[in-house]
């Protein structure tokens, strides 16, 4: 029952400055625990797999996103175009695997598309099937016997614009899935789907930049323009992710629960990961590295293109892991109490 | 059906009735028994509350089930279909009440040693007390009982009268006259789910 604050004692008594310290930060977290009104539970339902796969599909649709978008407004693209492709097909297919192997009975997974009209898993279904078979018809394009398909006037451009519009579909599920929780108020915010979204944009546009310049390391091309257009693009999302993530988190701490799930991230067990594995490395170095890039001598240019899309990549996936596992449900009002329902696992 | 928490007397006696019809692995009840303080000294009492799945009208856990699995009944139970259950988890996620159990791995009740006779009936009956494991599972209000005209294992088990089961789209059954009488409630109403457990408040 979460009434019952904690009543840690102090511990042993240890002597010196280390006993100094040790007190300190009794004290720290006593006053961290007062402030936080009730001890909740954080659902342990979905993991880190859910995660991972809100990562792939993230950074596939993003990928797929940027480059179609970028080659509809100028055929000069058509590289970038056909890295989200590349990035775009493999990426879902395995962030999809992730999702399955989540499932109790991955066999039955078929049955996921059963529901479209009122579940956001059977929608989200739908949209990857579609997405997925749109990429690969296009994709096909540029295979032997289907090549000539791409004289047909229209054609390649008809199937971004579809590409487009179930990338932006899977971009925007993944954060609707976990909003339509609405006893988990760190989840249910209209800033969630926008955080997701800025996020699968930026890494859709760091995968690119990766995949781009590995490109020129193995084929030995000289540095196209494109990698620097998107090094523009990729300080631009990160600056719009770092606003949207301080609205997030100013929005769901509206509600004592949502405070709960925010001082979580900010404060207590998942702040390392947060302020490291997210804010540090995938935001802050990315976000210096791509200003600096542009004035840097090619081999340090290539390297720090190469460090800052990795970093801005697994900064993404802690962000996701970050968010699951921050998901707190409000307690049941009971009679002028609260009950916090434990979780069975 | 109603819950009358000024009869309870906490004894626990639904919870394992609860276990005993429906024969729930081990470490999952159906029906799970709270006991919480109210008020402030001098006027402070100690509540005993179970709780169970609230089978609720507008069921969070029916609109997300993305396989259908988990529907209502033309009467109002809500029951999970195992043979469609994915465990996709969706509806643990959504469910206010915390009343959903996902089956991660059925052990023995006595690791090491082979079923007892009532493991095996269990699995023999099948239903609700033929558990797979993969798969979410919650109360059923005892449809199979319901079915059969008995009442729910945990109504018929109360030792002190406090729960009453049956019609509430009928106003002159027993338990809509205990909510106009004595002024049921329904847990966290501001939540849109219309439950159909009601408590008569302690």
């Amino acid at each position: 029952m979460g009434f019952g604050r904690d009543t840690n004692s102090t511990g042993p008594a240890t002597e010196g400055r280390f006993q100094v310290r040790f007190a300190h930060a009794v004290r720290f977290a006593e006053r961290m625990r007062m402030t936080a009104s009730i001890e909740l539970n954080s659902q342990r339902s979905w993991n880190w797999k859910i995660a991972t796969y809100l990562f792939l599909a993230g950074v596939g649709s993003g990928a797929s996103l940027v480059g179609s978008v970028a080659h509809l407004l100028s055929a000069s693209f058509a590289g970038l175009m056909l890295a989200g492709l590349w990035l775009g097909i493999p990426l879902v297919l395995v962030g999809i695997l992730f999702l399955v192997l989540d499932l109790g009975q991955p066999v039955r997974f078929t049955k996921a598309l059963l529901k479209p009209g009122t579940s956001w898993i059977s929608r989200g279904s739908w949209i990857l099937v579609c997405f997925l078979a749109v990429s690969m018809i296009l994709f096909g394009l540029w295979i032997w016997p289907f090549s000539l398909l791409r004289e047909v006037p229209g054609a390649v451009a008809a199937l971004e614009v579809l590409i487009v519009v179930f990338a932006v579909g899977t971009i925007a599920y993944t954060g609707l899935l976990l909003g339509a929780s609405k006893p988990i108020p760190f989840w249910n915010t209209p800033t969630l789907p926008l955080l997701f979204s800025v996020s699968a944009i930026a890494t859709g546009l760091k995968s690119s930049s990766l995949l781009l310049t590995l490109d020129i390391l193995v084929r030995g091309t000289v540095p196209p323009e494109t990698t620097a257009i998107l090094a523009r693009y990729i300080v631009i999302f990160i600056v719009l992710e770092i606003v949207v993530l301080a609205f997030h988190l100013w929005g769901a701490s509206q509600t004592d629960t949502g405070k709960f799930s925010s001082r979580r991230v900010l404060l207590d067990e998942l702040a390392t990961q947060f302020w490291i594995g997210y804010v540090a490395l995938g935001l802050v170095i990315p976000l210096v590295a791509e200003i600096a890039i542009p004035s840097m001598a090619a081999t340090s240019e290539t390297l720090w293109i190469l460090t800052a899309s990795t970093l801005g990549l697994l900064g993404a996936f802690v962000l996701r892991l970050t968010v699951v596992s921050a998901g707190a449900k409000i307690p049941l009002p009971t009679f002028g109490g609260s009950l916090v329902i434990p979780e069975n696992m | 059906m109603v819950i009358d928490l000024e009869k309870c007397i906490g004894c626990d006696a639904c919870t394992v009735a609860c276990r005993a019809e429906n024969a729930t692995p081990p470490r999952v009840l159906w029906n799970r028994l709270f006991k919480f303080e109210v008020g402030k000294y001098p006027h402070a009492k100690l509540v005993s509350m179970p709780l169970i799945c609230m089978h609720c009208k507008n069921a969070p856990c029916v609109e997300v089930c993305p396989t259908g699995a988990t529907h209502r009944r033309s009467d109002g139970i809500v029951l999970v279909d195992y043979s469609k259950c994915m465990g996709c988890k969706y509806c643990i996620v959504v469910c206010p009440y915390g009343e959903r159990f996902f089956n991660r791995t059925i052990t023995a009740y006595y690791p090491g040693n082979p079923p007892t006779p009532y493991e095996e009936l269990s699995e023999r009956l099948g239903g609700s007390r033929d558990h797979e494991t993969g798969i979410v599972e919650k109360c059923t209000f005892c449809a199979d009982r319901v079915d059969k005209g008995q009442e729910p294992a945990c109504v018929r088990s109360c030792v002190a009268d406090a729960r009453t089961f049956g019609d509430l789209d009928d106003p002159n059954s027993s338990v809509s006259r205990l909510i106009a009488t004595k002024h049921a409630v329904q847990l966290g109403p501001e939540l849109g789910t219309d439950p159909s457990v009601y408590y008569v408040p302690p």
